[in-house]
């Protein structure tokens, strides 16, 4: 595997460049010595990457008790019916194995995984907001929102991304530029900040970022 | 439409890179706990891990000695024993059935009402004497295609039973018995008893059990195979004695049932000589007792046997789930050569893979199918003279018929008569498989690497989520070494695969 990495980087150093840019001559005085002249001779097309790449894993999507535990994990309830759990009930229809019928795990994101998901998702949504976090951890606002101010709404957004996706940007996020479209969408049709926040729940909860790792 | 504008979000924004990406240190995270705590981290560890700009390995070290991850890693485990309840009624006599409001044997009624399947009627008798025993029974008779049958009715009792000790319940008086011995001398506390019309289900029906009660004992066994599990990474103790040691776990409920109810059934025995006296309810914890040598951890244990209840079934998954191979039938298709010879290790079309399985399943011969018992040389000798003298005189017993090899049907059987079954088609080298028993095949392919390397294969893809395929052979080599030389210590193992840069990129 390490003589991918030193492939790779001798690979980048010759990578030719796809746009053509100005190049500032060098400050300071000129060099003497004659310049190099580049013999062009035509090879072909070709990558100049080594084809292997560095080992990576794959990208998964989390088992059923793993998503049930993550999501009671942030908003402090589970998905239920009166007093029982949905996530157990729907478990065979889920693709969880009993080890006697069926032996492996389904784990795509599969169209009944997602209905699945939007309906936890809905009723998690609503129980969070209406106890506002009192039943678990988390608070689904974080102390500084107020409803009125788009700055704290943003950063709730913020705060919700973080706990929820566990996404720490380096730099600006575009997701918050979306979610924030998707509040102000949800609010001028409801006016009503609860249903607007509870939307934005679940289109956390309903994204890859959350269910995947 | 809130809902569709939220799916309309996640559309727009579902799209993930498909190029290959290097984790941060909080994805990095992330991920590790989602895999071996089965959730999310805290936000104040993703917080710390930010402002670090680093995984710590103490919190990685921590996440490994945590109870979450012994769930996570014995959740693994049951992807590879396919430990689950056992699915048919252990011994269906000593099951109480429930109708009308009150409890009774079915499959006894016929001995001791004379009349198969049928419950008392709903009356209480209170003439019984210090056994429960019925002083006082009535004979009711229906008709039937003209014809009249008759049987008898002895009406219920209170009992509380054992399961339930705050709440008696109905039960019909023969049933409700306490007798040890029965009128015909029968000891009521054997297996004998099962069919004898003098016998009952013990003082608060110790002797007996509901469906329901029945499932807490099912659970149990398939549970046990778990405990091995977890025990051995709580203890810090090789990954390979959960295959090898001579331990069995017991907790409230199966001690319960090795106490009372095991010498009824006869597809378990005890599997230890000091069964600890835990209450009936006590299901978490976890005594461990030791087992006699013939014993070879999970591999003879009651869940395992119980769940793959054939020689060649407990064979096959072994070879799958902790030898990462696979037999596959051959192209075309089995050819069906009639009468050609019964040997399947020599058999045009199933020596494929029966050369292997015959050898590896007779790991197994002493062990009983359908049934977690041992089968001791003493009640099964490997060699019956008496059995390959009846194959030469005929007149043979069942015992002969079932057990031996006394009905030749080609020359192949010929240097087989008179021998248990299990032993027939050995060859030298194979024919003391069924006394050394399924430990001495993992002590081979423990010399060999091959456990280790697919214990290693398996966590690679329960971690890295790679098809087989998609494994690099030398990093398989460099990882499964690695396992080795920590003495085969599993979260030595699965901290090497979380702390390579291999972990770290994702595509």
């Amino acid at each position: 595997m390490r003589p991918f990495w030193i492939a790779l980087f001798i690979g980048i150093g010759c990578r030719a460049q796809d746009v053509e840019e100005t190049i500032e001559p060098p400050a300071g005085e000129p060099s003497n010595e004659e310049a190099s002249t580049v013999d062009e001779t035509v090879v072909g097309e070709g990558d100049l990457e080594p084809s292997e790449s560095p080992e990576s894993r794959a990208r998964m999507r989390m088992t059923i008790d793993q998503l049930q535990a993550s999501m009671k994990h942030i908003t402090g309830v589970d998905w239920m019916s009166g007093n029982r759990v949905l996530w157990d009930e729907y478990r065979t229809s889920l693709g969880v194995p009993d080890y006697q019928e069926t032996v492996n795990e389904d784990l795509s994101a599969n169209v009944i995984f997602q209905k699945f998901l939007q309906d936890a998702s809905t009723y998690s949504c609503q129980e969070w907001i209406a106890h506002d976090g009192s039943a678990g951890l988390y608070p689904f606002f974080s102390d500084a929102y107020d409803e009125g101010n788009l700055d704290t709404i943003s950063d709730n957004l913020r705060y919700l991304r973080r706990l929820v996706h566990g996404h720490f940007p380096v730099g600006e996020d575009p997701m918050i530029q979306s979610l924030q479209e998707l509040y102000t969408l949800v609010y001028q049709r409801t006016e009503d900040h609860t249903i607007t926040w509870n939307t934005v729940c679940v289109g956390l909860f309903t994204h890859p970022d959350f269910y995947t790792y | 439409m809130n809902t569709i504008l939220a799916m309309a979000f996640v559309a727009a924004h579902a799209e993930t890179d498909p190029s290959e990406m290097i984790l941060s240190p909080t994805e990095e995270a992330r991920a590790m706990s989602i895999q071996i705590r089965g959730v999310i981290p805290t936000l104040e560890e993703l917080e710390a891990i930010e402002s670090a700009g680093a995984i710590d390995e103490s919190l990685l070290d921590e996440w490994l000695a945590s109870s979450e991850f012994e769930e996570q890693v014995v959740r693994h485990h049951q992807s590879i024993f396919w430990n689950s309840p056992y699915q048919n009624d252990l011994e269906v006599r000593r099951v109480l059935f429930f109708s009308n409001g009150l409890y009774y044997r079915k499959q006894t009624s016929q001995y001791v009402r004379g009349q198969s399947r049928t419950s008392c009627s709903d009356w209480e008798n209170t003439d019984v004497d210090q056994w429960n025993r019925p002083q006082t029974v009535l004979e009711q008779s229906y008709t039937q295609n003209g014809q009249e049958f008759t049987y008898l009715d002895e009406g219920w009792v209170w009992v509380t039973p054992y399961w339930n000790p705050t709440t008696p319940i109905k039960v019909c008086a023969f049933d409700a018995r306490t007798n040890p011995i029965s009128e015909t001398g029968v000891d009521c506390r054997t297996r004998d008893s099962n069919k004898d019309s003098g016998c009952g289900c013990g003082p608060n029906l110790e002797w007996c059990m509901t469906r329901t009660v029945q499932t807490v004992y099912k659970e149990a066994f398939a549970e046990e195979l778990s405990v091995r599990v977890k025990r051995a990474l709580s203890e810090a103790r090789p990954y390979t004695d959960i295959l090898t040691e001579d331990i069995t776990y017991m907790n409230g409920p199966l001690s319960f049932y090795y106490r009372n109810i095991d010498s009824y059934v006869g597809r378990t025995s005890a599997p230890a000589e000091n069964i600890p006296e835990l209450d009936y309810f006590d299901t978490d914890t976890w005594v461990a007792v030791a087992t006699p040598e013939e014993h070879s951890g999970a591999l003879t244990s009651a869940g395992w046997l119980l769940r793959h209840q054939t020689n060649r079934g407990r064979a096959s998954r072994f070879y799958e789930g902790f030898l990462c191979s696979t037999f596959v039938p051959p192209t075309g298709g089995i050819i069906d050569e009639g009468l050609s010879t019964p040997d399947l290790s020599l058999k045009r079309g199933c020596a494929d893979c029966h050369a292997r399985l015959e050898p590896w399943r007779a790991y197994w011969g002493r062990w009983g199918e359908v049934s977690s018992q041992y089968i001791t040389e003493s009640d099964y000798p490997t060699y019956s003279e008496n059995c390959a003298e009846c194959a030469e005189d005929g007149g043979c017993n069942n015992f002969c018929r079932n057990n031996y090899m006394v009905d030749p049907i080609h020359a192949d059987d010929e240097p087989y008569i008179g021998w248990y079954l299990p032993y027939v088609y050995l060859k030298q080298t194979q024919s003391a498989h069924p006394d050394t028993g399924p430990s001495a095949w993992v002590t081979d392919v423990l010399s060999d690497g091959t456990l280790a390397q697919c214990v290693t294969q398996n966590a690679v893809t329960w971690l890295y989520g790679w098809e087989v395929d998609e494994i690099d052979p030398e990093l398989l080599t460099e990882w499964t070494r690695a396992f080795e030389q920590s003495g085969y210590s599993y979260p030595a193992l699965v901290k090497t695969l979380l702390i390579d840069e291999t972990y770290g990129r994702r595509k």
